[in-house]
């Protein structure tokens, strides 16, 4: 089957990405997702803040993946649910690529100009964490649960202790209630709330459970169902904290199994594929849009990616060419986890605009700093640097990257953003 | 579900690796057997934690050096020895797991171990295991020079090694999938296998023993105590018991194999901390081993230093790995030791048909064998042993759907769409695959697991965890809040008070 584009992932990045391509009326366009409902994450999500920045309005995740589903099934875009793609296997400069996709329909392969993955991310498991003890029922990550609690309409547990304060963190909270189970405390490994500190401490006080800050879980007990869980405090005390279900947030990591076997470069910093502006991989017509690229980051801006990486690939086909150009790289340094895109163009740099309401060039941090200051290196040239009163970890921090001093920047060895501590 | 056993002709008290071979091996005859596991499923508890190596001359060696600990004594003391039960079953039995593999549809990595040596002390002892080997008959290890090694391990960091001694007989398995194995087709044989069922007493009468569990009595001529790290407190319901045992906790890691390695490696071994990086059936790698002295059989709790020793020292080997970026799992395993006879098995009649047998590592690749002597043993104490002309030596199904040629995939989904439909992503496995495990005998999220590797990749079952438990609520008809992780109390959501 030839296609013009092949969209692989159908949440918020792969279904906008899809219905911004339709507008061209001319391309043969379809779209593959392993569920039998598209919509990716936030069909299993009930908060009322979806669609912000892209649908300007507000949704709980269930209405907003409906309102997304419904822009889409007006297109003639071809719509496989149930379909896993198992390989992707580029083609020569010039060639098509192909895809296998295994369904209940049987296996196929698909042959496309363009392919765009949209494949989302998942969450690391308490092992990938190497939080230690036993190994019972009841220890869940976030996805687990909202599918457990939004989509199975189940309680995960009486009483649930939560590790990790990001932002995800406290949505748990919003999905642990919704079950009716309470919540006996949440574990911070950091001094530092790895969200606002307002946001914290407000949810804290209202739903009435402790956070431990500077905390590490020293085992998990329980060895069929979880009994309750050890932590050593900032003061260096150990104490049991009782509880017959854990939830493990945060820790999101790229779902990019797909570019393994292939020549697709991965950027190990974020585990997901190395992009251009254009959002284009290292293979001409490859393009990749979404958390697939590093992780989390909310779903209406994964969706604005969506919609930018279509407009992209669609010049693209129409031009016949893909710009093979200069391509200046960017990469980071601990703490900051890692930059996306991580290759400039450099004709871009001039209209680049960073912002918090679309994509851009944007850094996340390992983890939550105090008056920290972003430099910008080009070989032993500092090109930029800006200060900040604080960063929250694991959000986006965008980089105006037009602001940098490109005078001086070399090409070849390109650029490091890296962090200087101003005062702690 | 099955009618409840009262009466048996042999009972088997535990359902590893040893008493779900011997269960497969009567069910050859027409014998009644029964198997009683206190766990949701078999293989639950030593076998599961095994290493999974299936030993040849390597192996055998390495055994025999596991209590080393002072580099003092003269290496020779530990390696040249007669030849044990235990290690002369394992010669017999690897080959008949070898050959059993293609009908019980298990796996085997035919990777081979090497040895690596850092110095001349080290190439000393490497002398003498080849020596040893040899003298026991396996004639196919070879020292391997610097360059050969690199063809066949080029990530290995050869700045601290200078040569290797070679096995290729030593293998990989998947040790929780060989008592399932057995298991089911034991049962297709007409064995009862029994899960969730706790001994609890034995009494002696005359001509027959009454079994006591937790789900009622039963009847039995013969009883074999194959209770693994338990057997001590069931020789113990039948006799004094003149041993207890020695158990060593030990801590077990998988990452992903990221072209890191294509054989066992290993350094000359160093006691407590083997280092040990084994190819798994999965496509990943095994890193182990750390051993301290364990107190409480229930205890499974990993430690924080025992995880950091496992990430760790993999570099020692490959400066490239990075076993915290691909970890996919880690858990403790028990290796146990009886005090009487602590480098060998205890295979004693401590009453006229009760047989006791007491394990210890290596336990799978002797099974098989140890199965047949077993059977051997009891047609002498009377046992008689008629062969069933429609004994069935495959078990039935179980092929990994993403492994079938695409012209089998297909005509698979035709007769069935729901081998179309991808549940664990991480690993491609089907729902018809999972229907097929619980209609198997899958009845937990783990047998699911053990039968089909769905939630054994990197998400460790985050995202297939609640659709599994929804089909197995499904095909076993029972509300979600009753399906558990591996058994009794251990529901997988909210067990309603």
């Amino acid at each position: 089957m030839d296609l013009d584009v092949a969209i692989i992932g159908g949440g918020p990045a792969g279904i906008s990405a899809a219905v911004e391509i339709s507008r061209w009326k001319k391309f043969k366009v379809a779209l593959f997702d392993s569920e039998a409902e598209l919509g990716g994450i936030p069909r299993s999500s009930h908060i009322f803040l979806f669609g912000l920045r892209d649908q300007k309005r507000m949704y709980t995740g269930r209405a907003y993946v409906r309102r997304l589903n419904g822009l889409l099934r007006r297109t003639p875009v071809g719509i496989h649910t149930q379909a896993t793609v198992l390989d992707i296997i580029p083609g020569a400069p010039g060639e098509v690529h192909r895809i296998d996709v295994l369904s209940p329909a049987g296996l196929d392969s698909y042959e496309c100009r363009a392919l765009l993955l949209a494949t989302g991310c998942f969450e690391r498991s308490r092992f990938a964490r190497l939080i230690p003890g036993a190994r019972p029922a009841g220890v869940f990550t976030t996805g687990a649960l909202q599918e457990i609690v939004n989509l199975r309409y189940e309680k995960p547990g009486q009483h649930a202790l939560i590790i990790g304060s990001e932002d995800i963190a406290f949505s748990s909270v919003l999905t642990l209630r919704r079950a009716d189970t309470s919540i006996v405390g949440m574990v911070e490994e950091d001094d530092e709330f790895q969200t606002h500190p307002a946001l914290a401490k407000a949810m804290s006080l209202l739903f009435r459970f402790p956070i431990y800050r500077g905390s590490l879980v020293k085992a998990i007990a329980g060895n069929r169902r979880v009994e309750g869980v050890v932590l050593a405090t900032k003061g260096g005390q150990e104490i049991k904290v009782e509880c017959d279900t854990v939830v493990v947030t945060g820790k999101l990591e790229p779902y990019s199994m797909l570019l393994d076997n292939t020549v697709i470069e991965k950027d190990s910093s974020t585990c997901g594929p190395v992009v251009d502006m254009n959002l284009m991989t290292s293979i001409p017509n490859i393009f990749a849009a979404g958390n697939v690229l590093r992780g989390a980051d909310m779903h209406d801006l994964c969706a604005l990616e969506g919609k930018r990486a279509a407009r992209n690939i669609a010049k693209g086909l129409e031009s016949g060419e893909t710009d093979a150009g200069e391509r200046i790289p960017i990469r980071a340094q601990l703490p900051i986890r890692y930059v996306v895109p991580q290759r400039i163009i450099p004709v871009q740099i001039e209209s680049h605009r960073s912002s918090l309401f679309g994509p851009c060039t944007a850094v996340q941090l390992a983890h939550t700093l105090k008056n920290p200051v972003i430099e910008a290196w080009s070989d032993d040239k500092l090109i930029w640097e800006h200060s900040y009163s604080r960063l929250i970890a694991n959000t986006r921090v965008p980089v105006p990257i037009h602001k940098f001093d490109w005078s001086r920047v070399d090409n070849q060895k390109g650029i490091i953003l890296s962090v200087r501590a101003s005062k702690s | 579900m099955e009618d409840r056993v009262t009466e048996t002709q042999v009972l088997i008290i535990g359902g590893g690796i040893v008493g779900t071979a011997i269960a497969r091996e009567l069910s050859k005859y027409k014998v009644d057997v029964c198997l009683v596991e206190k766990e949701g499923d078999v293989g639950s508890g030593i076998t599961k934690g095994s290493l999974g190596l299936l030993h040849s001359g390597l192996g055998i060696c390495t055994s025999r050096l596991v209590k080393w600990w002072d580099r003092s004594v003269d290496v020779n003391l530990y390696l040249r020895q007669p030849l044990r039960t235990k290690e002369k079953l394992n010669i017999v039995g690897r080959q008949m797991l070898i050959e059993l593999q293609p009908f019980l549809n298990t796996k085997i990595v035919k990777c081979g171990r090497i040895i690596l040596a850092q110095n001349q002390d080290d190439m000393k002892v490497l002398e003498i295991m080849k020596e040893v080997t040899e003298g026991i008959g396996i004639k196919d290890l070879v020292f391997l020079e610097k360059n050969k090694l690199q063809e066949m391990e080029p990530a290995l960091d050869y700045s601290k090694f200078i040569e290797g001694l070679y096995d290729p007989g030593e293998y990989s398995v998947f040790p929780a999938e060989w008592p399932i194995a057995f298991a089911e087709n034991a049962k297709q044989n007409g064995a009862h296998i029994v899960l969730n069922t706790e001994v609890k007493g034995i009494e002696e009468r005359k001509g027959y023993y009454v079994i006591k569990t937790n789900n009622g009595s039963i009847k039995a001529e013969f009883v074999i105590n194959a209770a693994g790290l338990f057997s001590d407190e069931i020789a113990a319901m039948i006799g004094k018991v003149d041993w207890s045992f020695v158990m060593w906790k030990s801590h077990l890691m998988i990452i992903e194999n990221k072209g890191y390695l294509n054989h066992i490696v290993s350094e000359v071994i160093v006691p407590q901390t083997p280092r040990i990086l084994v190819p798994t059936t999965e496509g990943n790698l095994e890193v182990g081993v750390t051993m301290e002295k364990g107190t409480d059989k229930y205890d499974y709790s990993t430690t924080k230093e025992m995880l950091d020793f496992l990430t760790d020292y993999p570099q020692f080997y490959i400066p490239s790995i990075s076993p915290k970026k691909d970890m996919i799992r880690s858990f403790v395993a028990y290796m146990h030791f009886n005090t009487r006879d602590p480098d060998d098995y205890i295979i004693e009649w401590p009453r006229e048909r009760f047989l006791n047998l007491i394990v210890c590592a290596p336990g799978i690749g002797p099974a098989p064998a140890l199965a047949q002597e077993v059977v051997k043993m009891l047609a002498s104490r009377g046992l008689e042993l008629i062969e069933r002309s429609d004994f069935d030596p495959y078990r039935h199904r179980v092929w990994r759907f993403i492994e079938l040629p695409a012209d089998e995939k297909n005509r698979k989904i035709r007769e069935d769409p729901r081998y179309g439909h991808v549940i664990c992503r991480c690993k491609t496995v089907t729902e018809g695959e999972i229907v097929d495990a619980i209609h198997g005998g899958a009845s937990t999220l783990d047998g699911v697991k053990f039968r089909t590797g769905a939630g054994m990749g990197p998400c460790q079952g985050n995202f297939c965890g609640p659709k599994i438990a929804s089909l197995l609520a499904q095909q076993l008809q029972q509300p979600l809040e009753e399906v558990t992780k591996k058994g009794q109390g251990s529901n997988y959501i909210c067990q309603s008070t």
